[in-house]
């Protein structure tokens, strides 16, 4: 066993160096190519770095923006060579299984087919990463020389790659044993790689526009893109590893089995197994029938499921059809293929019955009796990031049965603010949220709205679900295809839900899991006293960036901040009215005491929308009728009105601000804000912007 | 000893080997003939392992040759069209082969290249078909295979190398046993060098004989009468497959044992008689005709 094992490395070693002697031109271009850029950008970088701050070019600052775009760019450029020379390296190498002359002389080899194979992968992946490494490892010490800073995304990015490549050896491996021909197994690469994640994204917004609340975040369309991305985004990166390694291990596997038993000696088909070849066909024909029949069920306004099927069959036969003569090069074996094309058929327009009649009562309110734990979160709330293990995490948030209650009555509340479509209205919002999102949601960024509510229960019987309503409850569909959404029936208008989102809110629970103020203290930026949320009618405001010290820290600020910091969150846990003192209040159109701010005059629209005060985190849209409140100078109007208090945090580029009333009971931050000078002895702020 | 039992091969619909049966000994030279897509070339394949079959079994020593890397490595297939990478020397592509067989030998490759006079650092594919086939049988012998595979090898060979090439098989199979199976159209360019002919028409075997027993199976005679009057002479108790006649001389081909059939002639009194040579083609035109092929519809002659 031992000497059968040195004598397969010892066989893999000897074809691996054969395919290095044999590639050496093509890895040499790479290495030039490569070195060229990375020379190119470097001394443009420098070049940068040295205009910017004048120091000298190694050991520089923190905030170097030649190096940074350094290390930006070419881990970028990097990345997307070495996939296309890997892409090179593959085809190559497997091009042995389509060359009858390299087959007689491999085939009698003492080598079995397996090995040969397994070889063949190997030496695939060895040339894909041998001058990517080097280069990559270059980029770092280079870019960290040069003062860059430590950016884990691109470090992250690099070392993913390794993993990520190995996995697209493993699919095309297989994709290389099932077809007849180098070209065949690219071109069945790029369809699986391109559609399973379009196919997903797809399901996901079906699934959004036949299913008020469902909640998308955790329908998994994202990370099947992730697992086809040779750099995936987001948190939780390693998982994709595991994958990556468990498919390959999966894949590798197959080819094993598969590579014993091809036959490839002039078949017509370009196909040896059939395995690719019906994959890729489900994969398409899906993807046709699914968007032609939403089409047609859109449009057949009496009968939208009987319009998704006659869309469905118009689109999928012909496809499947048409990949069948392409990959067999005519009609042989189309009937006896066609088992899988009723099948498939049958799948999913019964797939689309179900999420259409809905028999089970899917996302419908659960009882309370079967929650174990629930968890809301606002999606207004500056959460720094929101994703499915965020989503997950909010189902152990509340446990006691007031809470859970408080939960339930929001969904009921926003449940029953859903209106039940027909057929061809969710076939439209489907199209319509697949049009817009389908392949830039798969692949690239997360999608979320930055109003809503998602909810999350555990089940005592261990299931777990998650529900999402936009605050636009009511998008209405005019036969002239016509959307637009029912501004005035929101959920945050809805009084009941917004008085209780206030209590959960400003909640210990709440706060200290999502708030800036608790989950991100270190990433202050400014903070700012106001009477109003946008500041208009004068506010006290510092920030952290000075000009004047090397280092660009206001030092001040940090004392400030800390001190207000501190004195606010011992007022705030010792507040036993948090959720009143921090609860908004609606305004009433007639209410002298509510103050309105002009803030948006345009001509396109018929009503002024104003924005009322008192809002912690949570933006009122109330449309009045051209009236003209004036708001008088506040502090003059009502000195009981509560201060508030904004604090502005930044996070991956995006600025974030979590804002708190300060009521008159809160004699710690207000003894603070008049130590710092924000505001006098009478509560007025202390200075004006404008 | 190879052993094949049953073997079938198909393309798609098309049987390339059907239901074949064949012994090939230990240390004997066999030429496979038949003409193009008899299934020669589909049944070398087979057997070193380059194609699976769809039935039936190959066993050298009671082992069966499809992913057999002992087997492998003792043996050598030539195809008809070799492939080599476009930058390989001989020399490249012999330390290639030199990690992959364990029976390599330096000094047999050393010697060949004296023996075939070629340049080991010359791109192969830049060489004429000749010497390209020569760089093969030199690649071929330095791995010191116990079996030999090839097809249709002596196409392009010059008669000196042909000589050369011949006598290194003979001389393998003399003293290290060396069992040799050559594919080939041509029945002349085996003549010398085989002591087995195993002929296959449609992917089915039709003959498989020792050249001697099949030889000796025939007798070429030529006789001459005085004294008929004009009429033709009736050879009774003779089985004829051939015969001409120009004048009072006879050339017959003969079925049966040589020295009966010299006497049945003598005791006709011809004025003149005398054994001639049967070449392999002729004893292989009997050998069909015995069995009612029709020769001139399998192989070029």
């Amino acid at each position: 066993m031992k000497s059968k094992t040195n004598k397969n490395l010892s066989q893999t070693f000897t074809i691996l160096k054969g395919e290095l002697q044999l590639n050496f031109p093509i890895w040499l271009i790479q290495i030039i190519i490569t070195g060229a850029i990375m020379l190119f950008l470097l001394i443009i970088c420098l070049a940068i770095n040295a205009n910017y701050n004048n120091t000298s070019y190694l050991f520089g600052t923190n905030d170097n923006p030649g190096a940074n775009l350094f290390q930006a760019v070419f881990t970028g450029f990097l990345l997307f060579t070495a996939s296309v020379f890997s892409i090179i390296y593959m085809a190559k190498s497997f091009s042995y299984l389509y060359n009858k002359r390299k087959l007689d002389m491999y085939g009698s080899m003492p080598i079995t087919r397996r090995c040969f194979f397994n070889s063949k992968v190997f030496s695939s992946f060895v040339m894909s990463v041998m001058v990517f490494i080097p280069f990559a490892v270059l980029s770092v010490i280079i870019g960290i020389c040069m003062g860059a800073t430590f950016e884990n995304n691109e470090i992250q990015s690099l070392i993913l790659f390794i993993f990520s490549v190995f996995f697209y050896i493993s699919l095309y491996a297989l994709c290389a044993v099932c077809s007849k021909s180098t070209l065949n197994a690219l071109i069945s690469l790029f369809i699986i790689e391109f559609f399973l994640p379009v196919t997903a994204g797809m399901i996901k917004y079906f699934l959004r526009g036949f299913f008020a609340g469902i909640d998308h975040y955790l329908i998994p369309d994202k990370f099947i893109g992730n697992i086809f991305s040779l750099s995936p985004d987001g948190d939780g990166k390693l998982i994709y590893i595991v994958i990556w390694l468990v498919l390959s291990a999966l894949f590798l596997l197959i080819c094993n089995l598969f590579i014993k038993k091809r036959n490839s000696e002039n078949t017509r088909r370009m196909f040896v197994m059939p395995l690719l070849e019906y994959a890729i066909k489900i994969i398409l024909t899906f993807v046709a029938g699914l968007f032609i029949g939403l089409i047609v069920g859109a449009l057949t306004v009496n009968n939208g499921f009987i319009g998704f099927i006659i869309g469905f069959l118009v689109a999928s036969i012909p496809t499947y059809i048409v990949i069948h003569i392409i990959y067999n090069r005519g009609f042989t074996k189309l009937l006896k293929s066609s088992i899988v094309l009723g099948l498939l058929i049958v799948v999913s327009v019964g797939f689309f019955w179900l999420c259409d009649a809905n028999p089970m009562n899917f996302n419908i309110v659960p009882n309370k009796e079967d929650i174990a734990s629930a968890g809301l979160i606002d999606l207004q709330t500056p959460i720094t990031k929101i994703d499915a293990d965020l989503i997950l995490n909010s189902m152990s948030d509340f446990t006691e049965e007031k809470d859970i209650n408080k939960i339930v009555t929001i969904h009921k509340e926003a449940a029953s603010m859903q209106i039940t479509y027909n057929t061809w209205v969710k076939c439209r919002l489907a199209l319509m949220n697949m049009l817009t999102g389908t392949v830039t949601d798969a692949f690239a960024g997360n999608f979320f709205d930055n109003e809503g509510l998602i909810i999350t229960y555990k089940f005592k019987n261990g299931f777990v679900n998650s529900y999402y309503y936009a605050n636009e409850c009511q998008q209405i569909i005019t036969p002239e295809y016509y959307f637009y959404a029912d501004s005035e029936n929101t959920l945050y208008n809805n009084e009941k839900i917004a008085d209780i989102l206030a209590e959960i809110e400003i909640s210990e629970k709440y706060r200290e899991k999502y708030r800036p103020l608790f989950t991100n203290p270190d990433m202050i930026k400014s903070f700012e006293i106001s009477y109003d949320v946008y500041g208009y009618e004068g506010s006290y405001y510092e920030d952290i960036y000075d000009y004047a010290t090397e280092d660009n820290q206001n030092k001040e600020f940090i004392e400030h901040y800390k001190k207000l910091s501190n004195a606010f969150l011992t007022d705030l846990k010792n507040d036993k009215n948090a959720s009143e003192n921090n609860k908004p209040f609606l305004p009433s159109l007639s209410d002298d005491d509510v103050y309105y701010d002009d803030y948006y005059e345009d001509d396109y629209y018929e009503d002024d929308y104003r924005v009322a005060y008192g809002v912690q985190a949570l933006n009122y849209n109330v449309t009045v009728d051209n009236e003209d409140h004036y708001l008088s100078n506040t502090k003059d109007k009502n000195t009981d009105a509560p201060l508030i208090i904004i604090f502005n945090y930044e996070s991956d580029f995006n600025f974030i601000s979590d804002m708190y009333y300060i009521p008159k009971s809160y004699t710690n931050t207000i003894n603070v804000l008049k130590e710092i000078g924000a505001i006098k002895d009478d509560l007025s702020i202390n200075e004006y912007y404008y | 000893m190879i052993k094949i039992q049953n073997l079938v091969k198909t393309f798609n619909k098309t049987v390339a080997v059907n239901n074949l049966n064949l012994t090939i000994n230990e240390g004997s030279i066999t030429g496979l003939v038949g003409s193009n897509g008899s299934g020669k070339s589909t049944l070398l394949r087979t057997i070193t392992g380059v194609y699976n079959p769809e039935s039936g079994n190959i066993f050298i020593n009671d082992k069966t040759t499809f992913e057999n890397n002992e087997f492998k490595g003792e043996s050598y297939f030539i195809p008809d069209f070799p492939f080599y990478y476009g930058k390989s020397t001989i020399e490249t592509h012999a330390s290639y082969l030199r990690k992959i067989y364990p029976n390599w030998s330096d000094i047999t490759y050393n010697n060949l290249l004296n023996v075939f006079t070629l340049n080991p650092k010359a791109k192969i594919l830049e060489m004429s078909k000749g010497m390209q086939r020569q760089a093969s049988l030199l690649l071929a012998f330095s791995t010191q295979p116990k079996y030999l595979f090839l097809d249709e090898i002596f196409d392009g060979l010059d008669p000196v190398i042909r000589q050369v090439v011949k006598k290194i098989i003979i001389n393998n199979a003399a003293e290290y046993n060396m069992t040799t199976v050559i594919a080939s159209h041509n029945l002349r360019e085996l003549e010398d060098l085989c002591d087995r002919i195993v002929l296959m028409h449609q992917g089915e075997l039709v003959i498989d004989k020792d050249i001697d027993d099949m030889k000796e199976s025939f007798c070429k005679v030529q006789v001459a009468f005085s004294d008929t009057n004009g009429l033709p002479v009736t050879f009774k108790n003779l089985n004829i497959f051939r015969k001409t006649q120009n004048g009072n001389v006879y050339t017959l081909t003969v079925k049966g044992e040589k020295n009966e059939i010299i006497s049945a002639l003598k005791e006709m009194e011809p004025a003149f008689m005398e054994v001639l040579p049967l070449t392999l083609e002729e004893s292989f035109i009997s050998e069909m005709e015995n069995i009612n092929y029709d020769i001139k519809n399998i192989l070029s002659i």
